[in-house]
């Protein structure tokens, strides 16, 4: 009898640790989340605003010539796509609609997600790491100083601010690709192309977009930092954490993505 | 009047069992080392003396209690152990020195984040520039001189002008000349005991008696290279602390564990693949 249970005693085990872990994140998140919003009025502020002004720095500021390529070749490959199959069936002028749909709703805010996770996520989950793994959290902490509020809560805050505005810029970026392609192949003047993004664009489109940017930019945060902090004593687990950060970071954004989008456009 | 008290402490990290009903008083101004042999468990006391009892989500119960300057460390808030950590310098043992900031920035980074409201920038500047002038590292003051580029000596040196540029009441020294050379390891003991820079004007800290007294408590597994530094000295051992007195009576005594952190590059024993003295049982 003891033999059967084994499976049922490893499911319940993972079961429990699955739990476990949820809570810690859980709790960890809260606690970010009440750091941020006391961010501005606590002692310490002035040196974790610099932390925030890095971190936008290097999260924003750093991938937009990167961001700018991948939001102009998506823009111009979108419409290179579609304008044959639309001026089969003579619908030339839903090329807003298509470019609204899949890139301000969807692909923006995704493919700026993975731009952040992949340069910033990772680095941040490896940087926590390290500074765990070295003592500096400690020395941190034996100071006094609140590392939810100075390590974790302004780089919460430089990626969502970054993640807002990269959003913005991607957007911006890959309709200029997609009239570039509208007026190569269509000879469309500015004005018509303009005139049919802004028919084809509600302001729910711009809402849902720029809100999936901020909590994009706070779970990838979150997740980074969490698991970054979970390493304890050797550098092998850098790689380790980072990974984990990653993947989940990921998942979350296209659970989320999903289920944002059925919620808003089709239910 | 006593800085720090802690009566009947026991602490186990992951079911192992390194403090076992310590007890230990220190007065305002005294000096203390904790000598030990390695993994004894010494490195525990600053830390917990800090509040910090381990990292995160590992299983640490602590019993008994932790009074430092009146306050039970285990017990306070989350703030309350935040601004009480404000008035105790640590030292730990690579420095903690913070890697992606200049030596200045590290220096500055208590006052920057706690006293930003009472001092300048000016007089933060000319704080860590006062404490470098004194512990004679006015050349790490430059900016962009990471802690990478840096020896562990001077890391040492950096994070004990980081501890003192808050005005601390309370020192911990995490086994600070580990790793040192005979000569650098005493010139280092002798200036974290005797060294304590007079700020004017000084920081706004309730504990102004306590402020004129700097306490500070080391750790270490050589003993002898504080003899001339510390007013008492204690063993931990197997979990316990056992009070030792002062020099003369450390320099006296024929424990050979005592004898064995003493002397231990002189008398190092082939008792054991550490060297670690073999006590009789019974």
């Amino acid at each position: 009898m003891g033999a059967y249970l084994i499976p049922f005693q490893a499911l319940g085990q993972q079961v429990i640790r699955s739990v476990l872990e949820a809570w810690y994140l859980l709790r960890f998140s809260l606690g970010s989340i009440v750091a941020l919003t006391r961010f501005f009025s606590r002692q310490g502020f002035r040196a974790s605003a610099r932390v925030t002004l890095q971190q936008v720095y290097f999260t924003g500021l750093e991938a937009l010539p990167f961001l700018s390529l991948l939001s102009l070749l998506l823009g111009s490959t979108v419409l290179v796509q579609s304008l044959p199959q639309l001026q089969g069936v003579g619908a030339g002028e839903l090329i807003g609609k298509i470019l609204v749909i899949s890139v301000v709703r969807e692909l923006g805010p995704i493919i700026t997600a993975m731009v952040v996770i992949t340069r910033s996520g990772t680095a941040m989950a490896a940087e926590m790491a390290t500074n765990r793994i070295t003592g500096q959290v400690e020395a941190l902490e034996g100071m006094g100083v609140d590392v939810f509020h100075y390590l974790i809560a302004p780089r919460v805050l430089g990626a969502m601010v970054s993640m807002f505005c990269m959003i913005v810029y991607f957007d911006v970026v890959a309709l200029v690709g997609g009239f570039l392609v509208a007026s190569l192949r269509l000879t469309m003047p500015i004005s018509v192309y303009m005139a049919q993004i802004a028919d084809s664009l509600q302001p729910l489109d711009l809402y849902i977009s720029l809100s999936k940017g901020i909590l994009f930019g706070l779970v990838i945060s979150l997740f980074s930092c969490y698991h970054g902090l979970r390493a304890r004593r050797a550098p092998y687990e850098v790689p380790m954490v980072a990974r984990t950060g990653v993947i989940q970071a990921m998942f979350f954004v296209f659970v989320s993505s999903a289920v944002l989008s059925a919620g808003f456009y089709w239910i | 009047m006593n800085c720090v008290e802690l009566k009947q402490v026991r602490l186990e990290v992951e079911g192992k069992c390194y403090l076992d009903g310590v007890d230990l008083t220190v007065a305002a101004g005294e000096s203390v080392v904790i000598a030990g042999m390695p993994g004894c468990g010494k490195s525990f006391i600053p830390r917990l003396l800090l509040g910090l009892p381990g990292m995160e989500n590992e299983q640490v119960n602590v019993g008994g209690d932790i009074i430092v300057a009146g306050d039970n460390v285990m017990a306070l808030s989350s703030q309350d152990l935040q601004a009480f950590r404000r008035r105790v310098g640590s030292v730990m043992r690579d420095g903690g020195l913070i890697e992606n900031m200049d030596m200045r920035a590290n220096i500055t980074l208590p006052l920057t984040y706690h006293y930003r409201d009472v001092l300048g920038p000016d007089d933060i500047q000319a704080r860590c520039d006062a404490v470098l002038g004194d512990l004679q590292l006015a050349h790490l003051g430059i900016g962009g001189i990471r802690p990478v580029a840096v020896n562990r000596e001077e890391r040492i040196y950096v994070s004990l002008a980081r501890a003192m540029v808050c005005e601390p009441f309370l020192l911990l020294l995490d086994e600070p000349c580990a790793g040192l050379g005979p000569g650098p390891a005493s010139r280092m003991c002798r200036c974290l005991f005797s060294y304590q820079p007079a700020f004017t004007p000084p920081l706004p800290v309730p504990d102004h008696d306590q402020q004129t007294h700097l306490t500070r408590i080391a750790t270490t597994v050589d003993l002898g290279r504080y003899l001339d530094s510390a007013d008492r000295f204690l063993l931990m051992w197997d979990g316990e602390l056992e009070d030792l007195g002062d020099r003369t009576a450390v320099l006296d005594s024929a424990d050979p564990r005592v004898r064995q952190l003493l002397y231990a590059d002189a008398e190092a024993s082939a008792d054991g693949p550490l060297g670690r003295v073999q006590m009789p049982h019974g």
